[in-house]
């Protein structure tokens, strides 16, 4: 997606819109920002063409009015759904579905780069060389984690217990700061630019 | 920033993407109850141990963005409601805990808003997504709720605030055992 900024100002806008606007003005600008999420990305409209996305929508309009009390809409002499609150579930819906292709098309337009970038502005420097360690580290951690329950299954089997739940948590906590000790020594040894 | 401070950060906050990323998954998928909970407070013990070990400013927050952006790396794909979730809980607990200069209450408040902090962020993005409107919808099921505790009607805006209050008291009780957690760990570490 080239024009983040302007995808971003939309994106902005809906929340302000759906606190604002009402009757066929609303129905005609969220109508709009569908179409044109449509028409803009070419996942976001396989997204509207799924019928679970409508099941979802549908769910949202009809579990509104259920809730909510005054029923004046009868199914087989039986007060189901209340009309007020059907068309104000409606809104939810339209509102729902809009942000969610437009949260889509937002998200698909942000790069890992740019989140970087937002941290640099914030006065982390360093967040792309942190990140980097800890994604090399990750698997370290997964494994270790394994590991430490794998020998308390081994020593009398792994029964929620608090005391053990203690000892499992305690045990996490110091392999990781171990590992932090160690990449302390290493970044020394290494002198990585700080 | 110095070797010690950085190898801190990048390993907490890897423990918390871990965190994130597979527990996260599983929760979710699961769709246990009080997922939110059980997914903050255990970010706020893995936070506030990190803090033990880097009692620096900045320090907290910075495991955050580890978090978030390793969150947002994961096979999950861009998430924004968690993406948020992980930056205000990392900015809430580096507030309370540079006011109070890294003290025993300071853990216990910042754990506590920490987890305290998971049905408001619920209502936050639920409001951001549906808009206002949503609200009405939860101010019925409060109503309802309160009825069915026997609670009257002008008073059911306290059943929500004494949730809140069990969750924050849950919280400062994560906290304290996060604080002899990390005080032991550090006492077994410099031996």
């Amino acid at each position: 997606m080239k024009n983040r900024k302007v995808i971003a100002l939309l994106f902005i806008l809906i929340p302000i819109f759906s606190y604002t606007l009402r009757g066929w003005v609303f129905y005609a600008i969220f109508g709009a920002y569908l179409i044109l999420g449509y028409f803009l990305d070419r996942r976001s409209s396989k997204m509207l063409k799924k019928k679970m996305f409508w099941f979802f929508v549908l769910f949202i309009v009809i579990s509104y009015p259920l809730i909510m009390p005054g029923k004046d809409i009868r199914i087989f002499g039986i007060p189901v759904l209340s009309k007020k609150y059907l068309i104000e579930g409606l809104n939810i819906g339209i509102i729902g579905a809009t942000m969610f292709v437009w949260l889509f098309i937002l998200t698909r337009s942000i790069s890992p780069q740019d989140v970087a970038s937002f941290f640099k502005k914030l006065g982390m420097r360093n967040i792309g060389i942190v990140v980097s360690i800890a994604m090399n580290l990750l698997p370290f951690m997964v494994e270790s984690i394994e590991t430490t329950y794998m020998a308390m299954r081994l020593k009398g089997g792994f029964k929620w217990s608090p005391q053990r739940i203690y000892l499992f948590v305690l045990t996490v906590f110091r392999n990781t700061a171990l590992l932090a000790e160690n990449l302390t020594i290493a970044l020394a040894l290494e002198g990585i630019e700080r | 920033m110095n070797y010690r401070r950085f190898a801190y950060i990048a390993v907490f906050g890897g423990l918390w993407g871990v965190w994130e990323i597979f527990a996260g998954f599983v929760i979710h998928a699961l769709n246990i109850p009080l997922k939110g909970v059980v997914m903050s407070s255990v970010a706020a013990m893995i936070m506030l141990v990190g803090r033990r070990f880097v009692p620096e400013r900045g320090a907290t927050f910075s495991m955050g963005a580890v978090a978030a952006v390793l969150k947002l790396l994961s096979f999950s794909g861009f998430m924004l409601s968690p993406f948020i979730a992980i930056l205000i809980e990392s900015t809430i607990a580096e507030v309370v805990l540079t006011i109070s200069k890294n003290t025993f209450p300071g853990y216990f408040v910042a754990s506590g808003l920490v987890v305290m902090w998971s049905p408001l962020h619920r209502l936050l993005i639920q409001g951001l997504i549906f808009s206002n409107r949503i609200y009405i919808f939860y101010v019925e099921l409060l109503r309802r709720a309160s009825k069915l505790l026997g609670v009257p009607e002008s008073k059911s805006i306290m059943v929500f605030v004494a949730y809140l209050a069990i969750l924050f008291l849950f919280g400062g009780t994560v906290g304290i055992v996060t604080w002899f957690i990390g005080k032991n760990l550090r006492k077994e570490l410099e031996r």
